[in-house]
């Protein structure tokens, strides 16, 4: 999306009336887009006058102890599991990627390269059930983990359409550490010079966030690696693997997955 | 906002002082009843404790961030429950002064409201209510109207860009 298409849309997206998935390519637009951010905070502020437009009403005394007790409440439980949380983590995320062949990982990724085929309405159910499935285990997984997590996928394939391909996955926490999965598979070419495989998120503004190396490849050029962040992902778009030589192997860009009605 | 990442009484109390009047304003003229308007204010300082660290200052005041995310969690609701009869939206001008206390930048949003609301013209005021207080649709309006969609868009921005100037030069800082 480009800047004239966003600011055609700014209008909508204060009002908070933009459809959802407009709204996250302008956000990511926003994230590293400076003038188009400018004009956003502008409108913003102006429609954040409009919630003030409404008549007042007292409220009851007593929702100001409602309020503080449900904080005081979340920020205390949030406090009791992230010792636990830090402690699990590797060990619960690895057991969910593990668990990604019996969850239907295959089933994930397949359904985007069957769209364009007959069975095209069947993969994007078998799709849909599986992002879910994957995202209840790393929920159960991951006790701390924001259940409003946004999930974004990517397929990777070869820049020089070489054998091989890929999928990532990236979990979006608003209130927490961000996840990033990436497995690659087909690799078969790929010679014992080319290893470690470095697996990086890139932003839009250049940044970049390592996810992973993978070292060593098994019989069917298969590996995979995943990370937690505690950055904020939101503005990464693209996902690369590169070579020992730096030279991109796979590439994808993310984008957020939807699940249809 | 250190102090609600932590969920420190002391700050939450704070921000209640501040907001909690017009975020249940705001529940109670959008959504209509007391139990509605009471359960959005709880999910609104709850959702601005879950974010507090993603606020940040050199991108909006938070009087903005704040009164965002409750006009959104409002609007979602509003969404979701598409047969619940509304209430009629009560506007500030359209009341006397209430008594009532107020933090001094609450008070300066109304005027700021106030200025804005009298900028429009009944049309342009009617149009903002629809989308920004029902949550309709650029493309919804149209297809309730009949007007043509691009026409709606245009006159959603003009109405928009009116807002912005009637307080331009008045904001405080």
């Amino acid at each position: 999306m480009n800047c004239l298409s966003v600011r055609e849309r700014l209008t909508e997206q204060v009002l908070g009336v933009l459809p959802k998935a407009e709204r996250t390519v302008l956000d990511r637009h926003l994230e590293w887009c400076a003038a188009c951010r400018k004009e956003a905070g502008e409108l913003q502020r102006a429609a954040a006058t409009l919630a003030y437009s409404v008549a007042p009403v007292e409220p009851p005394a007593e929702l100001e102890d409602r309020v503080v007790d449900a904080v005081r409440s979340a920020a205390g439980r949030r406090r009791a599991s992230a010792p636990r949380r830090s402690r699990v983590a590797a060990a619960g995320v690895l057991a969910a990627t593990l668990a990604l062949s019996g969850l239907g990982w295959g089933a994930v990724m397949a359904g985007r390269a069957e769209r364009a085929e007959e069975r095209a309405r069947d993969a994007q159910v078998q799709q849909q059930l599986a992002i879910e499935t994957f995202r209840e285990e790393v929920l159960r997984q991951l006790p701390g983990l924001d259940p409003e997590a946004i999930v974004e996928i990517s397929t990777l394939l070869s820049p020089s359409l070489q054998a091989g391909r890929g999928d990532a996955l990236v979990l979006l926490s608003p209130s927490g550490d961000d996840l990033a999965f990436v497995l690659v598979d087909g690799l078969t070419e790929a010679r014992p010079a080319q290893l470690p495989l470095r697996v990086r998120l890139v932003s839009e503004d250049s940044t970049n966030f390592l996810v992973g190396e993978i070292r060593t490849l098994d019989q069917a050029g298969g590996g995979g690696v995943f990370a937690t962040f505690s950055e904020d992902l939101t503005h990464v778009g693209a996902v690369v693997v590169k070579d020992a030589r730096g030279r991109i192997v796979l590439r994808g860009t993310l984008s957020v997955y939807e699940p249809t009605a | 906002m250190e102090g609600l990442l932590t969920g420190d009484d002391d700050a939450i109390r704070a921000l209640y002082a501040r907001f909690g009047r017009p975020v249940f304003s705001l529940g109670m003229r959008l959504l209509g009843s007391r139990e509605a308007a009471e359960e959005l204010a709880q999910d609104v300082f709850l959702t601005a404790w879950r974010k507090a660290a993603r606020f940040d200052p050199a991108r909006g005041r938070l009087s903005t961030w704040l009164m965002t995310i409750a006009h959104n969690l409002a609007v979602d609701r509003l969404r979701r429950e598409t047969g619940a009869r509304r209430p009629t939206l009560v506007l500030v001008d359209e009341v006397p002064d209430t008594p009532g206390a107020s933090e001094e930048d609450v008070i300066e949003e109304r005027d700021a409201a106030t200025r804005a609301l009298a900028s429009l013209t009944e049309a342009e005021r009617r149009l903002l209510t629809r989308a920004y207080f029902r949550g309709l649709t650029a493309r919804e309006i149209s297809e309730e109207d009949g007007t043509p969609l691009g026409t709606v868009k245009t006159r959603l921005r003009t109405a928009m860009i009116k807002v912005r100037r009637a307080n331009e030069g008045k904001e405080p800082m």
